[in-house]
């Protein structure tokens, strides 16, 4: 055993405040990292001690191995605990925390580098008896033999980057006229992006659902799983909208799948938590995707429905803990949907949108989750991803949780920078949602050139007049005089709540 | 009282009158009861036409940000000429920058002529890559950015003279 007494956070927003909170609850110090665009960050609020690592670019801190490992050093940490994305998946990262003597909270840096490489995680899949779907690992750059190897996939296919992930380095290539173009394209996107211009041919699933399997191991071999998470709700590859237990998984699936993870997350002897993607089609068949070798996005759903803290329990494997869990201990009950807030536009093809949060409030109430990385008067960064908060909802069965979400979402407001909230609260209404018809091509399908039906637009321009011919009858009871609470908001500048000159 | 609102394409003109502790608002063709509370520092109830509703807004200056159910607004107050009619504001040759970023490319230099949907800059925020294409052809007046510039939303990255 090896008790963490302090944990360097290597990474910002709201996964680092949810790692500083399940550190605390484990009595656990916290130290954050930060760049000069993240000053009083909410990460760097919620930790207990905190160190600036450099310029607002993540390459200058976020990505700075060296800089991180020398702030752990320096504060006396004695683990690193990488969050997602950054250098989550990075072996390089892992080894140098390694060798710097700190325990590094996740796998192995060999498990890590045996699922980066997609044509090898593919293999390890093969070997373990997993299914995958039909590819070419190691295409050939010649002409003709390379339309040769697409003519035995068949179309449409993919063009995949081998170091790939969020939807970079990859095409969809539909007829044979199109190959050696796309494959050119991925090729120069998958260099400059990864440094790596490999790239692959894989199979190409119309209209399938992305199901993936979470899992918990701890070091001396034994693996659970948790359970599954549908995601198939996604804009550009990247998810927003992830929901467990799957509509589309039975008890007999759950079972196949779960297996079929187990086994190759023993094939890399992982450690820890992580999570198996597949793409899942019509008929219930299903093809290993990828392995993510650290905590996900999405893990709140998992927590919910099974009752188990992902975070808690990465503290208790890197401490050498053997697992404290039986695969028959796991309980799932009820439902859970989380929707991802970004700062983006969805009726201009989400285009980012950063600015500064004038106003913010999060909805309360049963069976509801935050896990927020911004607060009123916080400046959202123009460097680093739009993710500002997920919401979570639980219910005793999906149709609950769902009316839970819909109703949440409506009370969740976020002034200052557009979010997708009332998108996400419209997707959510959709009958091909509520029925469980979920795909990952569901948002081009149903929701193409969205524009917002602007229902409050009429209320919000009457109020706005009401607003701007002050005063305004106050019930003395009811409000306080607006300066007696205006001192938590003097950050914000120019903008003034309430307006309340009366 | 006679207020004008915009937001994006929409124009809206009120004439708020004070009625006791409601409000009468007459929007062009409807006369709206409505009456309206603070309820803390950032909302109000607002009851339209016997409908109820919880806005929660911030203002700063003639600009006003508001949610309501889920959705948000912002609406800008609006200069109206003696008539009562909006100004409309004259198209503009400005490129603005839509959102705070970097600019990585910038493809057009004062004197070149581009043809609508030609691209003219590049910005990214948030690990996105935006292009700023021009909306007609024409001529690039200026071009007051050079790449790795850090934008504000809405200044002024070039000018084009529409021909």
């Amino acid at each position: 055993m090896r008790p963490l007494r302090r944990v360097l956070i290597a990474n910002r927003g709201e996964i680092a405040v949810r790692i500083a909170r399940g550190c605390r609850e484990r009595c656990v110090e916290t130290v954050a990292v930060y760049s000069e665009a993240d000053v009083l960050a909410p990460h760097v609020v919620a930790a207990d001690t905190a160190v600036c690592i450099g310029a607002s670019p993540s390459t200058q801190s976020y990505l700075n191995i060296e800089r991180i490992v020398d702030a752990a050093r320096a504060t006396g940490a004695d683990a690193v605990h990488p969050g997602y994305g950054f250098l989550a998946e990075n072996a390089a990262f892992a080894s140098a925390v390694e060798n710097a003597g700190l325990t590094f909270i996740g796998p192995r840096p060999e498990s890590i580098a045996a699922m980066g490489d997609k044509p090898a995680a593919r293999k390890k899949a093969r070997e373990a008896g997993v299914p995958v779907a039909e590819a070419c690992e190691e295409p050939p750059g010649e002409t003709a033999a390379l339309t040769d190897a697409a003519d035995q996939i068949g179309y449409p296919l993919l063009v995949k980057a081998a170091a790939g992930g969020g939807g970079k380095g990859m095409r969809v290539v539909r007829e044979r006229g199109e190959l050696v173009a796309a494959f050119e394209a991925a090729s120069r996107e998958a260099a400059a992006a990864f440094g790596d211009d490999r790239v692959f041919l894989e199979r190409y699933l119309e209209q399938p659902r992305h199901v993936e399997i979470q899992i918990l191991a701890d070091e001396y071999g034994d693996a659970i799983h948790l359970g599954e998470r549908e995601c198939s709700i996604q804009r550009r590859h990247q998810k927003v909208v992830e929901e467990s237990p799957s509509p589309a998984v039975d008890a007999d699936l759950r079972t196949r799948m779960t297996e079929a993870a187990l086994s190759v997350a023993r094939s890399v002897e992982y450690r820890g938590v992580g999570t198996v993607e597949f793409l899942l089609d019509a008929s219930g068949n299903y093809f290993f995707l990828e392995m993510n070798t650290r905590l996900q996005v999405e893990h709140p759903v998992t927590e919910l429905v099974t009752g188990i803290d992902l975070v808690q329990a990465q503290l208790r494997v890197a401490a050498g803990e053997r697992l404290w869990l039986r695969q028959r201990d796991v309980i799932q009950r009820g439902h859970a949907i989380e929707c991802r807030i970004c700062a983006e536009d969805p009726a201009k093809g989400f285009l980012p949108s950063p600015g500064r949060i004038v106003g913010l409030r999060e909805p309360v109430g049963p069976g509801l989750r935050v896990d927020s990385g911004i607060r009123p008067g916080f400046e959202v960064p123009i460097y680093y991803d739009p993710l500002l908060a997920k919401i979570c909802a639980f219910g005793s069965d999906r149709e609950e949780a769902r009316r839970r979400m819909v109703t949440a979402l409506g009370n969740y407001v976020i002034l200052g920078c557009t979010t997708g909230i009332a998108f996400l609260r419209e997707l959510l209404q959709h009958d091909a949602f509520i029925r469980g018809e979920t795909h990952t091509h569901f948002i081009d399908q149903h929701f193409a050139n969205w524009q917002p039906q602007s229902r409050a637009l009429d209320t919000a321009a009457i109020a706005a007049a009401i607003l701007a011919t002050q005063p305004i009858s106050r019930k003395s009871s009811a409000a306080p005089p607006v300066n007696a609470t205006s001192s938590p908001w003097t950050t914000l500048g120019a903008w003034r709540l309430g307006g309340g000159s009366v | 009282m006679r207020v004008g609102l915009r937001t994006g394409e929409r124009h809206f003109v009120f004439d708020v009158q004070r009625d006791g502790p409601c409000y009468r608002v007459h929007d062009g063709s409807v006369d709206h009861q409505v009456r309206a509370e603070i309820v803390d520092a950032e909302s109000l109830l607002i009851e339209i036409d016997g409908t109820r509703h919880h806005v929660t807004f911030v203002q700063n200056g003639d600009t006003f940000c508001l949610a309501i159910a889920g959705e948000s607004y912002v609406l800008s107050r609006q200069q109206l000429t003696a008539a009562g009619r909006h100004v409309d504001p004259i198209s503009s040759p400005d490129i603005l920058a839509p959102m705070p970023g970097k600019v990585i490319q910038v493809l057009v230099q004062p004197g070149n002529s581009v043809a609508g949907g030609d691209p003219l800059l590049i910005l990214e925020a948030m690990k996105m890559e935006t292009r700023l294409l021009a909306e007609g052809p024409g001529i690039i007046e200026a071009v007051n950015v050079n790449p790795g510039d850090l934008v504000e939303g809405g200044q002024v990255l070039a000018v084009i003279k529409y021909t």
